[in-house]
């Protein structure tokens, strides 16, 4: 309940329409730490989930999914709807803190970003997958891409995010994401391609 | 027909469910399909780390408002407001986070344009970290996104450090066993009491706000700058060091008054039990010495990721990235380059064992020196029975006995003297030799040596410091991968745990075998090793690395996976 100035404040800036449940529990997690604790309990699974697909380690993902809630919640503040969805929101917070962890563990990113500009051959790549490469296969190439082609992907294919999501949480515009995704997915095809048994 | 490969826009367009072009192949969307498909299985988050975390951010305290005046005005200023203040309050740091197209690496905060308040954020834990909102309030646990507003204060009790970054990017970064209390953080007046300790304050520039550091002898005013004030609450003693641009220093005392102006490269020393006329001293800023004094290096090194400023830590950048990453190796190598110049300021004393002064009674007389985290000692007996040999024993308190503190065991009757490496560094440490009876105890001690150890590892050659208790690994194979478990570490400084893998070199240690994990939580004991393949020999061994940059490794495991 909004009784104060500060709350008259944040109505008045916060009185948008907004796109969905979770956009209007963030705004009143600003004052109500228990909206906050309702949008926790609908996002951890998703949050947790997708940090697991990306670092494939329990404990990891734990630690660093206790991060993202945690900077949310410190930043509740300035979440601002205007600029986009809670959710949004949430997977760029968790983006940054995965960001921040393989900036700590420096040895994981194999290819450097210009390494991908070299093109799979179009032929390779369909014997590829005429091959029905599995699934695992995929995810060890994916290893070796950079950390940005790497969300990218996992956002896109695992997270099902559409592409205005993907702008928002990325923080990119529309044709940045399109060259965002052809590289990646360039990129991964040349791992492919190269490694056929990777 | 020749397919042509999509571009970025008919990609994504196809991505979206268009139709790809006739004459582009499909070879990118059908990866897609296959990446959906291949998207890893993913359990629900264990229900006990669950209630944890919320119980945790239930007990949080709620984040206060930084802008609700602003909030207010927004609507019914509109641009033009925004465009007025945004000219006032221009961002000339390069050390401010700019906003980035791609995404990567923009904080949270960077979210809502904050042009009308200032607050800051927690952005950086290393160990205990306490927080509390006003000085009325209990001491937390602090954890990163906590916001630092006026009133706020923090305290890093041990050897943590903490960094909080300010909304127009300036950084206050703090040592352990340090202090704050942000009084003013406002938009025209930022004023930090530090009541003990040193913290290192990356200033932007801003004509429009002042920068004030407080402590009970003095006062620090900064515009733009880079500088550390230290002070020790108990000698009252300031050290004011300028390393880039300039600040002006204000000291009072008993009615007389000292105002000046610290240029860069310079230190200010002052005894705050003496007039501020007779208790100062003015020296030169050695950047080579810096440079190798962690809590510095870790301070350039950022500074230089961040593209600011380095002033007199341009030339030793390569010293301090070497210092703050742990390469000994790099470090002496620097090092030995410069030391003929850095002989010629100061001549480093080299460790010589004194003589020691003959006993006139019964009983052992102990001598020694220190040089970095090497000491050497010697010693002297008189009419005691030595015949199981010495243990040389070691503590921060005076009088270390055996056993129950840390010690050497020389089993040679006949020795008298014994280089001791690898000693914590930055410290005052006490030492006693005594004979050894050979039944696990000691029976006469030698007087009590204290040496106080320097802030830099003169480099070890071994690279490490073995540990035998403490950081002891086993290992065990689990479905996930490698399971390593370890005892808790047990040394004093603690920063964080490297977990070091091997296929080749059984003396292993970071960071010449690299690291698979690093983790800053002391308690840690275990983490799997999930890429490792079967059927091969691996060693693993659990390191450590201090505040004082020196590393110390535990046993060492040698298994083969199944």
């Amino acid at each position: 309940m909004l009784h104060t100035s500060e709350g008259a404040a944040m109505a008045m800036t916060d009185a948008l329409p907004h796109r969905d449940e979770d956009t209007a529990l963030a705004i009143r997690a600003k004052t109500e730490r228990e909206a906050f604790g309702m949008l926790f309990d609908r996002w951890l699974p998703k949050i947790y989930g997708y940090i697991y697909r990306r670092i494939g380690h329990r404990e990891t993902a734990e630690d660093l999914a206790s991060r993202a809630f945690e900077k949310a919640y410190g930043a509740i503040r300035s979440f601002d709807a205007k600029k986009g969805s809670w959710s949004s929101w949430m997977y760029r917070i968790a983006t940054n803190v995965l960001y921040d962890h393989y900036r700590v563990v420096k040895d994981v990113v194999l290819l450097e970003e210009d390494a991908a500009e070299a093109v799979p051959s179009k032929e390779n790549l369909n014997l590829l997958v005429d091959r029905g490469f599995e699934a695992v296969r995929v995810r060890a190439a994916m290893q070796g891409l950079p950390e940005r082609y790497k969300s990218a992907i996992a956002l896109r294919f695992f997270e099902e995010r559409t592409t205005e999501e993907m702008m928002e949480i990325l923080k990119v515009k529309r044709g940045t994401l399109a060259v965002l995704m052809h590289r990646s997915l360039r990129a991964l095809g040349r791992i492919l391609d190269e490694r056929p048994d990777a | 027909m020749t397919y042509r490969e999509p571009t970025p826009d008919e990609l994504l367009s196809a991505l979206e469910g268009k139709a790809l072009p006739g004459d582009a192949h499909d070879a990118l969307l059908q990866l897609g399909h296959v990446l959906r498909r291949a998207a890893p299985p993913v359990e629900e988050p264990n229900m006990f780390f669950a209630s944890r975390l919320k119980a945790k951010l239930a007990a949080a305290p709620m984040p206060q408002p930084r802008v609700p005046i602003a909030a207010l005005l927004l609507p019914l200023v509109g641009v033009i407001a925004i465009a007025a203040v945004v000219f006032a309050f221009p961002r000339t740091n390069p050390a401010a986070p700019a906003a980035s197209d791609a995404g990567r690496e923009v904080a949270v905060n960077d979210a809502a344009p904050k042009v009308f308040g200032l607050g800051g954020e927690l952005t950086l834990v290393v160990g205990n970290v306490q927080w509390r909102a006003t000085a009325a309030d209990a001491w937390q646990a602090a954890s990163e996104g906590a916001q630092i507003n006026p009133g706020s204060e923090l305290d890093v009790p041990g050897d943590g450090r903490a960094v909080v970054t300010l909304d127009d990017g300036s950084a206050v970064r703090l040592n352990g066993k340090t202090t704050l209390a942000f009084a003013s953080v406002v938009r025209n007046a930022v004023e930090i009491r530090e009541s003990r300790g040193t913290a290192y304050y990356r200033v932007v520039k801003d004509p429009n706000r002042t920068f004030t550091v407080v402590t009970e002898e003095g006062t620090v005013t900064a515009l733009g700058t880079a500088f550390a004030v230290a002070r020790d609450a108990d000698k009252k003693t300031l050290n004011v060091h300028v390393l880039e641009s300039k600040v002006k220093i204000a000291l009072a005392k008993d009615g007389t008054k000292l105002e000046k102006e610290l240029g860069q490269g310079k230190t200010l020393s002052y005894d705050g039990t003496k007039s501020p006329d007779t208790g100062t001293k003015e020296s030169v800023i050695d950047p080579q010495k810096i440079a190798v004094v962690p809590f510095f290096a870790w301070n350039i090194s950022e500074d230089a990721k961040e593209g600011a400023p380095l002033g007199i830590a341009t030339g030793v950048k390569e010293l301090a990235l070497a210092t703050e990453s742990g390469d000994t190796e790099k470090v002496a190598a620097l090092t030995v380059e410069e030391k003929p110049a850095l002989a010629a300021v100061a001549p480093e004393p080299k460790p010589v064992p004194a003589p020691a002064p003959t006993p006139t009674s019964t009983g052992i007389v102990l001598s020694g020196s220190v040089s970095g985290t090497t000491a050497v000692f010697s010693w002297k007996v008189n009419g005691v029975d030595v015949a199981n040999g010495f243990k040389l024993v070691t503590s921060l308190t005076p009088n270390p006995v055996y056993p129950g503190n840390t010690y050497q065991y020389l089993s040679d009757p006949v020795v008298r003297s014994y280089t001791w490496k690898g000693l914590q560094g930055g410290t005052i440490l006490h030492f006693r030799v005594c004979a050894y009876n050979g039944n696990g105890a000691c029976g006469v001690y030698s007087n009590d040596v204290e040496l106080k150890t320097g802030t830099v590892a003169v480099k070890p050659p071994s690279g490490y410091t073995l540990l035998t208790s403490g950081q002891q690994v086993s290992v065990q194979q689990s479905p996930n991968g490698m399971h390593i478990s370890w005892t808790p570490s047990l040394v004093a400084n603690f920063l964080y745990y490297k977990v070091v893998r091997s296929e080749t070199n059984g003396d292993l240690y970071y960071p010449n075998d690299g690291y698979l994990s690093v983790i800053s939580d002391k308690s840690a004991s275990s983490y799997t090793d999930t890429t490792a393949v079967s059927g091969k020999d691996y060693y693993y061994r659990i390191c450590s690395k201090d505040s004082d940059g020196v590393v110390w490794c535990g046993n060492v495991v040698r298994v083969t996976t199944e």
